[in-house]
């Protein structure tokens, strides 16, 4: 950043003194994000570590002790899980990077037919439950009664092969890694799109001038300069996979294959103890710094490598396909109809029968709009709904503000121990949620805090998934803020501007696509978010988890449950589809 | 325990208390009254010698704030009917329910906030950690002495001052068309038969209904019965709605332990009938919907009132009609107690309650999950 002139412009004092004040402005406001930062991540971590040296719970914590760091690491139950844990976790990491990768090339970046649809249409699997998901998976891959199966044999039979189970199966690795995959690749695709929406193609056409295939230069330039968001990428799903839960649990452990979650769940939950599980997330935490630490290094130290939004002429332009244009939405149909149709028809029809049964003519005739009936006759859906939406609407805007703000200091102020912000932003993402959700209770009903009346409202479950969202939103605005080129803010700043003013009125509008992507994702996670809400919420302000929990664990009601995920689902595709006619006029630039 | 005598018993003492209800609490306290009384309050206790007291000091307290883990349409029916029977009071109740939300209230709790209910419901795993925080009224005492119209095998008789309204039990779910009744488990000793070896019934990784044998058959027993199920290789899986739902399907044909109410509730839902049950002996029984009166309750003479409602027949009546088949195992002439009659039982009451979880750790280690053990 240059400094030129004596005086600041329309001020009297001289440079010195005005440098100084400035600085102090500009420190405020630094130390104010880190107080920020740390107000909202802080308690948690402080809880996990607390936890994880103490005997005992949470309710009842007992002695310190470095047992609970014996008993996980001199285990030898651990090592052979966290083996099958990697592999799981690189498997599922890979495939659905490469997929949201491909998804969000021919969305953003080429001219494959129906891309706002297209781009609408990858939105959809957020507001899906996981556990419903994966549940309509084993209803359509079980061996002996899932759908796919039973259909597949009836025409294989056809043919006299006297199949009695199969040919598909759910319960192997294979069908742990193909749900998560499919599944994962959404959240990816958010990552992804918004960078290669920022992304300068003049590069591009210059690679394509020199001669080089479309394929080359999507190899070596567009892959080049999206090594960022990859990277973030790859770091949020491999992470996010190591603890996965609900598929390790609902489909691993009937193939017999015990991943480290399940390994957790068996020492620490069923027989409850917070201090082995909590030194478990240790291991997590280790991943999460060795990767934060590679992602400083390879990428934010050398972010104007990567800065593709410059001052010269920023306008993104869509490749041609040429013939392979409808192949390529093809292979989105494909996709699509495994990651968003055959779940939602399988909910869709579960919802629409007392109790679930196998499609088939017989079943019609059970037909019933019962399930949609009690849904809306269920006593506190109103409320619930309108805290859902609250709540989704003050932390998507809370976590990718907190997210961007921090980015800013890190990538463009390049504050000091920025690596540390960085990892602070991160390592939620590695704690459990039942500690984050514990932290704050404890903090928030301690007497001290107390004149902080957050405890038994909305705000509380705000705070709780802004830390346990911020992850995700960290990568989003590093990745974005890494591609815009510093020489616009600098010709903002010489043209008097403050950094302030500078960051609302050019490096914010600039990178609000991605903003927008991870506001969508947070929201969507939000609305479907199972354990803070049910930790958190008291009387009045519950969520539309809340009554999931009450159909699904409760009831033990599977057509009900998938009536509230059918519910939500469409619910979120309207609003997708709103809110990307609203970007795309916006903001893609060559329409 | 073979309960033919024992409801009949239960029956007969709810009956009475009913009937003598009225009389006693009109009346002058006996000398027997007095007696307990004293006994009571020297050690600690707050026992009341007359309802018609308890209702005039509700009365002026005019409202009642409860918590329950009862299901909502049950609550909202509790609460109307509660409403009817004291008009002067004002009722509010809200459901508490699940490990997470009663772990936050038990913080909550312990930090002074929950100051505002009367009458919390509290999480039978935790049990020990609620007792220094409720009022010691004499439950049982004044439930014995025809004060409360409470049957007193609901009352904790160590504690004194908690009931459990409500109860649960299991039974083993299987899928008619494809195994005759006669074929289904007729004992649990059954399941580990040579037929049921290999992927041949379903069983939950949280062994509920199998550490529910413990008062039963003993600590060696049970586990000795968990080993002998995890050599028969079922197919494990996580939660009644999911293995309900593949039972009723025919992906597998046989469920050992669901909850009674939740097969009872998934069969009348069926329209193809082929949802089943059987109760095998003895039955695991849980005791449930504890509830007590709070410490700092502001209006603890209305949650007596609600504590006794909850028992009542009509509060039973309720939880079988709303929950359902909610009504307590111990309570004569409703669900639980009509399908378990002459059934020999085993209860987890208060002395398991805090060793739950204790049973439950020695059953997931003897079905041989892999576990990081403490040393």
């Amino acid at each position: 950043m240059s400094k030129t002139g004596t005086a600041i412009p329309g001020g009297s004092l001289t440079w010195p003194l005005a440098s100084l004040k400035l600085a102090f402005k500009n420190n405020i406001l630094s130390f104010g994000i880190i107080a920020l930062l740390l107000w909202v991540v802080a308690a948690p971590i402080i809880m996990l570590i607390m936890s994880s040296l103490r005997e005992g719970n949470f309710i009842t914590p007992g002695a310190f002790t470095l047992g609970n760091y014996r008993t996980v690491y001199l285990s030898p139950m651990t090592y052979p899980a966290l083996l099958n844990t990697l592999i799981y976790a690189a498997a599922v990491s890979f495939i659905s990077l490469v997929m949201a990768t491909i998804f969000a090339w021919l969305v953003e970046r080429t001219d494959m037919p129906g891309s706002d649809w297209a781009w609408t249409m990858m939105l959809l699997p957020l507001a899906m439950p996981g556990i419903l998901r994966s549940m309509a998976w084993i209803l359509l891959l079980s061996p002996r009664s899932g759908i796919i199966n039973v259909y597949l044999r009836d025409f294989l039979n056809l043919f006299g092969l006297g199949l009695t189970e199969g040919p598909f199966n759910i319960f192997t690795l294979t069908g742990m890694i193909f749900i998560e995959a499919v599944s994962g690749s959404t959240t990816l695709f958010l990552l992804m799109v918004g960078a290669f929406r920022l992304m300068d193609p003049s590069m591009e056409e210059a690679a394509k001038i020199s001669g080089a295939s479309t394929m080359t230069t999507l190899r070596r330039v567009t892959l080049g300069l999206m090594l960022p968001a990859v990277l973030a990428a790859a770091m949020y799903s491999f992470l996010g996979n190591l603890d996965d839960f609900e598929t390790p649990l609902l489909i691993g452990l009937q193939a017999g294959i015990y991943l480290l979650p399940t390994l957790i769940y068996f020492t620490a939950y069923v027989s409850p103890s917070y201090g082995l599980a909590t030194a478990y997330s240790s291991i997590f935490i280790i991943f999460t710094v060795v990767m934060v630490w590679i992602y400083y290094r390879v990428i934010i130290r050398r972010s104007d490598r990567y800065a593709a939004i410059t001052g010269k002429g920023y306008r993104p332009r869509r490749l041609s396909l040429g013939r392979w244009r409808w192949p390529a939405l093809g292979l989105f149909i494909v996709f699509f109809t495994l990651n968003i149709v055959l779940p939602f028809f399988t909910l869709l029809w579960a919802s629409l029968l007392p109790s679930y049964m196998m499609p088939s003519r017989a079943a019609l005739q059970y037909l019933t709009l019962d399930n949609f009936a009690t849904l809306i006759n269920e006593p506190s859906i109103i409320n619930s709904t309108a805290n859902t939406v609250i709540l989704g609407l003050i932390t998507a805007t809370g976590t990718m503000s907190l997210a961007y703000l921090v980015s800013w200091l890190i990538i463009r102020i390049k504050i000091k121990g920025g690596m540390i912000l960085d990892g602070l932003a991160f390592v939620p993402h590695a704690i459990p949620t039942v500690s984050i959700s514990l932290a704050l209770i404890v903090l928030y009903l301690h007497p001290t805090l107390r004149w902080i009346p957050i405890y038994g409202t909305l705000w509380i479950m705000m705070l709780a998934l802004v830390t346990r969202y911020l992850a995700f939103a960290s990568r989003t605005s590093n990745s974005a803020m890494t591609q815009l080129h510093k020489e616009l803010e600098e010709a903002a700043r010489t043209s008097g501007a403050t950094r302030i003013t500078t960051f609302i009125r050019i490096t914010f509008p600039l990178l609000l696509p991605p903003f927008v992507g991870g506001w969508v994702w947070v929201f969507a996670h939000t609305i479907r978010s199972f354990s803070i809400p049910l930790m958190l919420a008291t009387p009045g302000n519950e969520t539309i988890a809340v009554v999931m929990y009450h159909f699904w664990e409760r009831k033990a009601d599977f057509s009900l449950a998938s009536t509230l995920g059918v519910a939500m689902l469409v619910i979120v595709g309207v609003l997708t589809f709103f809110s990307r006619r609203y970007i795309s006029r916006g903001f893609t630039r060559d329409q | 325990m073979k309960t033919g005598f024992f409801p009949k018993l239960l029956s007969l003492s709810v009956m009475g208390s009913w009937l003598l209800g009225s009389y006693a609490s009109a009346a002058a306290p006996s000398p027997a009254l007095l007696k307990a009384k004293q006994e009571a309050e020297s050690k600690g206790y707050i026992f009341e010698t007359s309802r018609d007291e308890i209702i005039a000091k509700a009365k002026k307290e005019g409202a009642l704030r409860a918590l329950s883990s009862l299901e909502r349409q049950t609550i909202k029916a509790m609460a109307e009917a509660f409403k009817a029977e004291y008009p002067f009071l004002n009722v509010h109740v809200e459901e508490l329910t699940g490990t997470d939300a009663n772990q936050r209230f038990i913080l909550e709790m312990k930090a002074g906030g929950a100051t505002n209910w009367d009458a919390p419901h509290l999480a039978t795993d935790h049990y020990k950690e609620y007792s220094a925080h409720l009022k010691k009224f004499d439950l049982l005492g004044m439930a014995t002495h025809d004060v409360l119209r409470i049957a007193p095998a609901i009352i904790d008789p160590v504690n004194r001052n908690v009931i459990a309204s409500t109860s649960a039990f299991q039974v083993v779910a299987y899928n008619k068309k494809l195994m005759a009744r006669n074929k289904a488990p007729e004992t649990w000793d059954d399941f580990l038969k040579p037929e049921f070896k290999g992927q041949k019934f379903a069983a939950d990784i949280r062994p509920t209904e199998i550490a529910a044998l413990v008062p039963a058959w003993g600590l060696e027993k049970t586990l000795a019965f968990a080993r002998g199920l995890a050599a028969q290789q079922p197919v494990w899986g996580r939660g009644g709605t999911r293995l309900l739902t593949a039972i009723a399907l025919g992906e597998y044909s046989v469920f050992i332990g669901p909850n009674y109410h939740s097969v009872k509730r998934a069969q009348s839902k069926d329209p193809t009938g082929s949802l089943d049950f059987k109760i095998i002996e003895p039955v695991p029984t849980r005791l449930s919907d504890a509830t007590a009166v709070f410490a700092a309750a502001p209006r603890p003479y209305a949650a007596l009132l609600w504590l006794e409602f909850l028992a009542s027949p009509k509060g039973q009546k309720i939880a079988d009609e709303h929950e359902p088949f909610g009504a307590s195992v111990f309570i004569s002439g409703f669900s639980q107690e009509q399908a378990t009659r002459g059934k020999k039982l085993s209860v987890v009451d208060w002395n398991h309650f805090t060793r739950m979880q204790e049973y439950q750790a020695k059953v997931v280690e003897a079905y041989g999950f892999p576990k990081a053990e403490r040393k």
